[in-house]
């Protein structure tokens, strides 16, 4: 095979991966959270309204959105401790408090498997080595003819 | 599977659903308009900044429950200048409408994908001299009204009061003190709320009634009464 066949396909194989790094990926995983509600006192929910969550003594926020239907405000701690939520409303209504919480988030790469944590990675070497077979493959029929 | 675990926990925003404070505040030798969450102890703004259009009415009255004329500044804050025993002014925001990207201050046949929305009325009756002809409802819309001389009392002291609507009693009206809420008045409107402390007061109470309407599904009225007892009296 000539070094120009070679160098098609390993483009070939190449492109396809350049595509997929503009797809919008998800993983679901289950995770232990923080879930607070706001309301008014006469029941009603605060929803869809701003909040923005901190850790004790950040200025950046941790997290920022809008409360869902119910006015809940659920968010993944990555540590135990002191948490601030300020949320707001367009018409000037609000809440400002902290509370503690014992909770770690379980998004941990430690609580999922070894697969799981280098799935990417184990995938990207098999396509390597998938395309480099072929290859060979391809060379060793060329060289029979 | 792990499953996942929602900590729950519940943060109280406000003492009356979509109400905010209006109060009449001595300054610069006369009263001075404010609307927010001064005194109501929770995290929202302290001053929302109203627009002057939105005031629809400012009454003056003398000792004897008598309307007097006064000086009004038109522009923020509204201000009255005048010798008024009893002061109210009433407003209106206008309509809000709640969507999934946060609450507008426009009807709810003009907002996208309108979850809730609500026409607002506020008042406020600033009490600084009184006489037994004040113990009566003083304009139209919701009222507060004492029955006795607010101005005497001191902390730890009830005060009675009738909750009205244009002049009649109400029963469910949701009235709070410094935006905790304290209860509903009874068939004739009347409740008693215990001073917690001097200085300046704030009592409020809060009506929705539903309506239909292409612009709202609801109208919220909320009213003030504001007086001043001496600080730690």
């Amino acid at each position: 095979m000539s070094l120009r066949r070679v160098l098609v396909l390993l483009l070939c194989a190449w492109l396809p991966g350049r595509a997929l790094a503009h797809d919008l990926l998800h993983q679901i995983t289950e995770a232990e959270a923080v879930s607070v509600r706001l309301f008014f006192a006469d029941g009603r929910d605060f929803s869809f309204e701003s909040y923005e969550v901190y850790r004790a003594g950040d200025e950046i926020p941790f997290q920022v959105g809008r409360t869902d239907l119910e006015g809940r405000v659920v968010f993944l701690p990555d540590r135990a401790g002191t948490w601030r939520i300020k949320a707001f409303s367009e018409d000037g209504h609000g809440a400002d408090f902290s509370f503690s919480t014992d909770l770690k988030s379980g998004v941990q790469d430690a609580n999922r498997s070894f697969l799981e944590r280098h799935l990417r990675i184990v995938v990207g070497v098999s396509v390597i080595f998938g395309v480099f077979g072929l290859v060979n493959l391809l060379m060793r029929k060329g060289g029979r003819r | 599977m792990q499953g996942l675990l929602l900590v729950l926990a519940i943060a109280l925003v406000a003492g009356n659903a979509r109400a905010h404070d209006l109060w009449l505040e001595k300054e610069d030798g006369g009263l001075g308009l404010h609307y927010g969450h001064k005194y109501s102890s929770h995290g929202g703004a302290t001053f929302v900044e109203y627009q002057v259009e939105w005031v629809r009415e400012a009454l003056c009255f003398d000792a004897s429950g008598a309307r007097i004329p006064f000086q009004s500044e038109e522009s923020y804050p509204y201000r009255m200048q005048g010798e008024c025993a009893v002061a109210l002014v009433s407003i209106s925001s206008g309509y809000w409408t709640k969507t999934p990207y946060g609450t507008q201050n426009v009807a709810k046949d003009q907002a996208r994908m309108p979850v809730k929305s609500w026409l607002s009325y506020d008042s406020v009756k600033r009490i600084d001299h009184w006489t037994e002809s004040l113990a009566k409802p003083l304009a139209g819309g919701l009222e507060l009204t004492p029955l006795e001389d607010p101005l005497k009392l001191h902390e730890g002291k009830k005060l009675h009061l009738r909750v009205t609507f244009d002049g009649r009693p109400v029963d469910d009206a949701d009235v709070a003190y410094d935006g905790k809420p304290r209860g509903r008045p009874g068939p004739d409107g009347a409740i008693n709320i215990r001073l917690r402390h001097g200085g300046f007061q704030v009592i409020q109470a809060s009506l929705t009634r539903s309506i239909t309407s292409e612009k709202a599904d609801e109208v919220i009225h909320s009213t003030n009464l504001n007086f001043e007892l001496p600080e730690g009296r």
